[in-house]
């Protein structure tokens, strides 16, 4: 499987290096487990990657009312995302500001494809109609039509019930 | 495309009808002959009329087989270049869309690369993009698939752009799929070529058929004959042996009677898009399922919108690299027919259709009679069976009364006979032409492993299905019983590789054709004991069906059969480059996950890579607050009983929704720093 899952490396880092468990990680500690089990192999990169996201979280704190002690993983995650965006691939909005979590493992070159052709090119709705399956009728009787059109006078149609009657009484 | 016209279209198929109404006549008056020795009674005119249709039926394969057989061989003596095709100043762009569901994303992965890679040597003037259309419900399968992907975009960046789409909802099934495609990205490509999950297609034959199209802008669509390859037990060689030796002059055969009013058969075929969305949107038939609902068997009625609107659809049984995989196993089989089966039945709604070309019509109704010929020929059985009791019980009155002269009875012992003999050559004589066709092209011949060898592949197969027909006639009539029923079939992915039918599988599905075959093998030996043999090669196939069923999925005794030479195809014994980068990229695909590794959808929640591909390939829907409060609840619950804890709808749900795929990612390294801490 590609996707390795985040190995025991990353538990025993989490943990405090090793120091007995009991200390909570620290801040650069978490980043380097998460980046590492992101896929960024290099510890130069990484190392670089955390305090681009340092000074990011650091940023995002000051803009606020008050700078976050410890931030969440949900904040670590934005931010690590928004540090990507900006140092391997442009992205747009939403889920598409995980890209950087993407290229950050498949490497940066090989997106082959722009950033709103990521998955699939844009959308552009053209309906398909349903077609008509309804069933076919001989021609001759139309839609009955032509039954309408004749219309027989009152004095023919007492004719007819004369003839009628006669058949009746002489036939039998 | 056919070979250029010796004849109009039209005058050949009339020629084509003439040939089967009088051959079919000549046959139903001699049966008439015998039958009205004593004048006819209700039983007898039964027969009569069931023996006339499915005459007709296998007398039309007949004669189709023996143009193609002409045709074939006309075109192997010329060994002639097609020059219908020919460069186009702008040539196309050509999408080629995959719908998925639920498949094995290893083999799915492994059957493009092995069709990009043979595009991409062949350098295509006209650009070409893939697309992974995934309707798969299986979370696990669902995150596989875009793994598989992103190593696919990663291989052919700058060469094809591969694109991947899930919907989340499965609407109208595969021709749904085909056509969110068409509806959304269709605006950007002339052509597409549909591919089957198992599909593989060469370079050269994409290329060509995009060329094709360019050159006869009144086509709509061109199916390519595709091949059955790669499977390995003796049903499925079998199989594969009976299409590339039969096949090529049974469709010479199609594409010359039918030219532009050819057919679609779902995939390995190229379509023009304009014309697709503008007249193939399909409806929901009337009525409840199985009749009504959504059209299953989707291509036929596709083909015949196409040709409603004026668009041609042909046929390029001249083409080569296109191929498939057949059902590994006989039960295989039968599964994939119950699907077929109802997609086919379904069109007795569609056949009256206003405005259909008569031979669109035709084909609808052929695709009809192909399982309805099974229940003919098994009330056919039953009818004659009765007759002959009937007949077994009278005895003849030499003298009947006020008649001076004895009335002798008469015998039609040679008319039978000859009847039996023609039937006889009509289902066999097409089996022969194709092996006829080999020994005239001495290539072919020797990749089939020769005269001797062939012949005896052809004999074999002959054999096997003698043995095989009457048990899928026992399973097709089962299940037009049970639509009629009503009793619809569900959407299920097709078994692709080759597993073993076990001894309970075999028993469960053919325990009722043993039964069967003792009890009127029983019957008719007691009260008719002429007619019982008459009935032995009729029920010699269900009476062995399970041992029959077990052995021929076996795929030691199919490697066995080829390491002798037998049942051997060109695509084994050199196969195409494009069958060999298949070979090449299913030999180096990626190991299943082991029991104790965690699931792909752990995989996602927690690792930071796959949590990125899985959201970034997420559309983002609006969700209604309670939409909403229902997701958190699953996260909740996710947290207190892990994963095993949700279903497979409940995982999928909160894969569709990228919100709650970046909390779980968040909250998963949460639980993991405070485990860790302790």
């Amino acid at each position: 499987m590609e996707a390795q899952l985040i190995d025991m490396s990353l538990e025993w880092s989490l943990s405090g290096n090793g120091s007995g468990g009991s200390r909570p990680a620290t801040l650069g500690e978490r980043l380097d487990a998460y980046l590492r089990a992101a896929g960024a192999e290099d510890p130069a990169r990484r190392r670089h990657l955390i305090a681009a996201t340092r000074q990011l979280l650091a940023e995002r704190g000051s803009d606020g009312p008050a700078a976050p002690a410890r931030p969440t993983w949900a904040e670590i995650i934005a931010a690590v995302d928004a540090c990507l965006a900006a140092e391997i691939c442009t992205v747009g909005p939403g889920a598409q500001s995980a890209r950087g979590r993407v290229a950050l493992k498949q490497g940066p070159a090989v997106n082959p494809q722009t950033e709103d052709e990521w998955g699939t090119p844009p959308r552009q709705r053209r309906r398909m109609h349903a077609q008509s399956l309804s069933l076919w009728r001989p021609q001759f009787l139309g839609d009955a039509a032509w039954l309408y059109r004749y219309q027989i006078s009152r004095s023919t149609q007492s004719l007819a019930a004369c003839l009628c009657w006669l058949a009746v009484l002489i036939i039998p | 495309m056919p070979a250029p016209a010796d004849a109009p279209p039209r005058l050949r198929r009339q020629i084509l009808l003439l040939l089967v109404l009088a051959s079919t006549a000549a046959a139903a008056l001699v049966l008439g002959t015998i039958l009205a020795a004593e004048g006819f009674s209700l039983l007898e005119l039964g027969i009569l009329f069931l023996f006339s249709a499915l005459f007709a039926w296998i007398n039309t394969a007949f004669w189709i087989s023996l143009f193609g057989f002409a045709a074939h061989l006309r075109r192997q003596a010329r060994r002639r270049p097609d020059t219908t095709a020919a460069h186009s100043d702008r040539p196309g762009a050509t999408a080629l869309v995959m719908p998925i569901y639920n498949e094995d994303p290893e083999r799915v992965a492994a059957g493009l690369r092995a069709t990009l890679d043979s595009l991409c040597a062949q350098q295509p003037e006209g650009r070409f993009d893939a697309y992974l259309l995934s309707d798969t419900t299986d979370p696990d399968i669902w995150l596989a698939e875009e793994l598989a992907w992103s190593r696919l975009n990663r291989e052919f960046a700058g060469r094809v752009s591969v694109f991947y789409r899930h919907r989340p909802r499965n609407l109208a099934r595969k021709s749904g799929n085909i056509a969110d495609f068409c509806e959304s990205w269709g605006y950007r490509y002339d052509y597409m070529v549909v591919l089957d999950a198992d599909s593989v297609m060469s370079g050269a034959c994409l290329i060509q058929l995009a060329e094709r199209m360019d050159a006869n802008p009144q086509v709509g669509l061109i199916q390519v004959p595709p091949l059955p390859v790669l499977r390995e037990s003796l049903f499925a060689r079998s199989q594969q042996f009976a299409s590339s030796v039969y096949g090529p002059p049974f469709a010479a055969g199609l594409a010359y009677w039918l030219e532009g009013d050819s057919n679609y058969w779902g995939h390995n075929a190229i379509i023009r898009v304009a014309p697709f969305i503008e007249h193939c949107g399909l409806p929901e038939l009337p009525g409840r399922e199985p009749f009504g609902g959504e059209i299953l068997s989707h291509d036929f009625v596709e083909a015949a919108l196409l040709r409603r609107a004026g668009w041609e659809v042909r046929l390029a049984d001249d083409l080569g690299g296109s191929f498939e995989e057949p059902p590994p196993t006989l039960i295989d089989h039968a599964k994939r027919d119950r699907r077929w089966c109802q997609g086919n039945l379904q069109h007795l709604g569609v056949v009256a259709a206003r405005g259909l070309r008569p031979l669109s019509r035709l084909h609808l109704g052929m695709g009809v009679m192909s399982y309805l010929s099974s229940l003919l020929w098994l009330l056919l059985l039953a009818l004659s069976g009765l007759e002959a009791w009937r007949q077994a019980g009278t005895e003849h009155s030499y003298f009947i009364e006020g008649d001076l002269f004895p009335n002798w009875p008469v015998s039609y012992a040679f008319e039978a006979t000859t009847l039996l003999a023609i039937t006889l050559a009509i289902l066999y004589l097409p089996k022969v032409m194709g092996y006829l066709t080999l020994l005239a092209d001495r290539q072919r011949l020797a990749a089939h492993g020769g005269a001797l060898k062939a012949g005896l592949s052809v004999a074999l197969e002959s054999l096997l299905s003698i043995l095989l027909a009457p048990i899928l006639m026992l399973f097709q009539s089962g299940f037009i019983v049970s639509i009629l029923a009503g009793r619809s079939v569900r959407w299920a992915p097709q078994q692709r590789d080759d597993g073993e039918t076990s001894w309970h599988e075999a028993v469960a599905a053919h325990g009722g054709h043993t039964a069967l075959a003792l009890l009127a093998g029983g019957v008719s030996y007691a009260f008719i004991p002429e007619f019982f043999w008459w009935l032995t090669p009729v029920l010699a196939g269900p009476l062995l069906s399970i041992p029959l069923s077990r052995l021929t999925s076996r795929a030691d005794v199919g490697r066995r059969l080829r390491d002798r030479g037998l049942f051997l195809t060109p695509c084994e014994s050199a196969p195409p480059d494009v069958l060999q980068r298949l070979t090449q990229a299913l030999a180096a695909r990626q190991p299943a996950a082991t029991p104790g590794e965690p699931s792909l959808f752990e995989q996602a929640i927690s690792d930071p890579f796959l949590n990125a591909l899985h959201r970034t390939l997420l559309e983002r829907e609006p969700r209604a607050k309670s939409e909403r409060l229902r997701l958190d609840g699953l996260i909740a619950r996710l947290q207190e009983g892990g994963a095993g804890g949700l279903s497979r709808d409940e995982k999928r749900d909160l894969l569709c929704d990228p919100t709650s795929m970046a909390t779980l990612h968040a909250l998963a390294w949460q639980a993991r720093e405070s485990a860790a801490a302790g």
